[in-house]
Formats: C-alpha cells, structure tokens, sequence
C-alpha cells in the first residue's frame, strides 16, 4: 500500500492522548480507532507508558526552604539599598543646585543683555576670565560677578574705572556712596 | 480548566503586585505555593534533590530581581518554570561539558522517604522490588531521552501542562512540542517492549 492511513494518524495519538487536537482531527482520530485494532493498540500502549511514568516518585522542597530563599532574596536587597539611596537623596538634590544654578546664571545674563554690544562685550571678557579659574566649580554664578583681572566685585571694579555707566548691579550703591563730593551722580539702584 | 486556572492566576497576580508594592511576606508566600511543584519538576530532569533546590532558588532569586519589570497579568508559574527550565539546561551542559554526572539517587523512595516495606504490611515484597525495578529501568530510559524531548515529556505528565504552556516554557512552537512528544514517546514505547 503506497498511502498508510495508520501512519498519519499514530504521528497524532500522541496529540490525541493528551487532548490537544483540533475537533476535526480528533473526530477523525477517533473513527480510525474504531475500526484500527493496530492503532488502537497504540494508543493502549502510549496510555500505559503514561501511567508507568507516573508511578516515579517524585520530591518534596528540603524543610524551610521557602525561608531559606526569602533570607537570600533579602541579602540581595541588602546589597542594593545604599546604591538605591544614592539614587533617591543625592543625585536630586544635584539636580536641583543645578538647576538653582542656571536659573541664576539666566537671570544675571539677561540683566547685563539690556547693556550695549561694547560695555557687554567687555563685561562678558571679564566674567570668562572668571570661570575659567577652578574655583567657578564651587559657584560659578557668585564667581562671575567678580572682575577677571582683579577678582573685586565687578560693580567696584567697574565704578573704580570709570565705567560705571555699565555697572551690572541692579541697584548699585557706588554712585550714591560717591556723591560725598556734591557732585551729582546718576541715580543707581539698589544693589 | 480554564476558568479554574483564571482565579489562580489573579491570585500569582495579586501576589506579584503586593510584592512589587514593598510587601516582602508575599514574596514568602510565592515561593511556598510554587516550590513545591517546582522542585518536583526539576527534580523529575536532576534526579538530584540537592541540584534541584539549588536550580529552585536561583529561579526564585532570578524572578526576585525581575519582579519589578513583569508586565501585569504575566503567568508567574510560566515565569518560574521558564527560568528554572533554562538554568537546569545550562547546568546540564556545563556537568556534561566537566564529563560529571550528576549524583542520581536511588528510586526506591517515594516523597524523599526510603519506602520500608514493614510500613506497608498488605504489599508482598515482590511487588514491591518489581516495582522498584520497573521504576529504574523507565527512570534509565528518561534519561537517555535527548534533553528537550525529556523536559516536553516532564512538563506533560507531571505537570499537566498544555502544549502552548510547554511551548512558552520551551521558548518554541506548538508543533514542536507535539513533534518532541511524539517522539519521545515512540522511543520508550520501543524500548518498553
């Protein structure tokens, strides 16, 4: 015989068995069983072998077990919380000095922006030769307000030269502090 | 059998969830409802308790550092036995790589305990040797089954696990799955008689 029914349907008893075939198969399956003596044959021995596999013992988990893995999941934590507070308290706060840094840093430039292109461009030297020093890490907003080329606060150093015009301070004392010689001074705000 | 597995699966849900949520008893508690079924699998591929438990608690360990990452409504018996079906492969390759085998215990207990036949008075000790024998000779014939034909055959009758659970477990197709079967049970079907 070229076609063996018998053949395609042992490759599904293993399937039949385990009541995984589709309706159509199974019904199909099933009426060769009915008049297979062979193959149902098979399926008697597939379903004994199942209920000799069965009859292996089997094994029960070590008394405290579920203790003995909850205390190493807990090790484990242990090992992550100082990395997990690291996350939670410290790299925040940077952010939020950071942050507290640049919106000073905005908020001073945007004060000297009013200025002309020349004095601000002369301002802006002296705040790089500012930053530029090391110890702009520390507060590089506190720093830049003073001179690069004599480390005075800028408002001084910039009233010492003569410039006051271009003072950056929005409420500037020097020119009041100065009118001691009646000479009149333009009115400054306070610093 | 669906709608028996549904609140099951809630409950490994709700349990996750309470985990994820700080909740360190109910990860005691996962563990307790599933190493019992866990081991037993492994143990059924090791043949070794203490291999099995080693392989338990690694799985265990592993979905501990997972947890936070599974998506909900995530099968935590699908999960656990995935892991723990990798583990024991790799820990199978790597005995086998070192030439050892593993230490293969003795067949004539039943649940860890040495069955002692004055126990059980009404069973002639015959039986019971014939017994034991027919145990080894099939414990003999699983273990010579390639590896993922024997695990299919494992997670099929022991665990009663569906051909699309063995297929996830598995990492590979239904039909897969039904071809693994197929084939291991014609291999011990030939060698039984």
């Amino acid at each position: 015989m070229l076609f063996n029914p018998c053949d395609n349907i042992a490759r599904k008893l293993s399937a039949y068995m385990d009541g995984e075939l589709s309706a159509k198969d199974r019904a199909e399956v099933k009426a060769h069983l009915d008049g297979c003596p062979a193959c149902a044959g098979d399926l008697r021995r597939l379903t004994a072998l199942n209920a000799a596999m069965a009859q292996l013992p089997g094994a029960a988990p070590s008394p405290f077990f579920a203790a003995k893995v909850s205390a190493a999941a807990r090790a484990l934590n242990k090992k992550r919380a100082p990395l997990l507070r690291f996350l939670r308290f410290p790299v925040p706060a940077m952010a939020v000095l950071t942050a507290f840094i640049l919106f000073n840093i905005f908020t001073f430039t945007f004060n000297i922006n009013a200025m002309e292109n020349g004095p601000r461009r002369e301002l802006a030297r002296k705040m790089v030769a500012q930053l530029v020093k090391p110890a702009s890490l520390i507060n590089p907003v506190a720093l830049a307000r003073l001179c690069g080329e004599c480390n005075k606060y800028m408002c001084l150093c910039m009233h010492e030269a003569g410039k006051q015009s271009i003072c950056p301070c929005k409420d500037c004392q020097m020119g009041k502090e100065k009118k001691t010689d009646g000479k009149e001074t333009m009115p400054m705000e306070k610093h | 059998m669906s709608e028996e597995k549904a609140p099951v699966q809630k409950e490994d849900f709700d349990l996750l969830a309470r985990f994820n949520e700080g909740d360190g008893d109910a990860f005691t508690l996962i563990v307790e409802k599933h190493s019992g079924p866990l081991i037993n699998f492994l143990y059924r591929y090791t043949r070794n308790q203490a291999a099995s438990e080693d392989i338990a608690q690694e799985a265990f360990l592993r979905l501990y550092k997972a947890a936070p990452e599974l998506r909900p409504g995530a099968k935590l018996s699908t999960i656990i036995y995935k892991i723990a079906y990798n583990l024991a492969v790799d820990q199978a390759r790597k005995d086998k790589s070192r030439g050892g085998l593993a230490r293969i215990e003795s067949l004539s207990t039943e649940d860890g305990k040495t069955h002692d036949p004055a126990d059980r008075p009404d069973t002639a000790p015959d039986a019971i040797y014939e017994k034991g024998q027919r145990n080894r000779e099939i414990a003999a014939m699983l273990t010579e089954l390639p590896e993922t034909q024997r695990l299919a055959l494992i997670l099929k009758v022991y665990e009663g696990r569906s051909y699309a659970e063995i297929a996830e477990i598995m990492d590979t197709s239904l039909s897969s799955v039904e071809s693994l079967l197929f084939r291991a049970r014609q291999s011990l079907v030939r060698k039984l008689k």
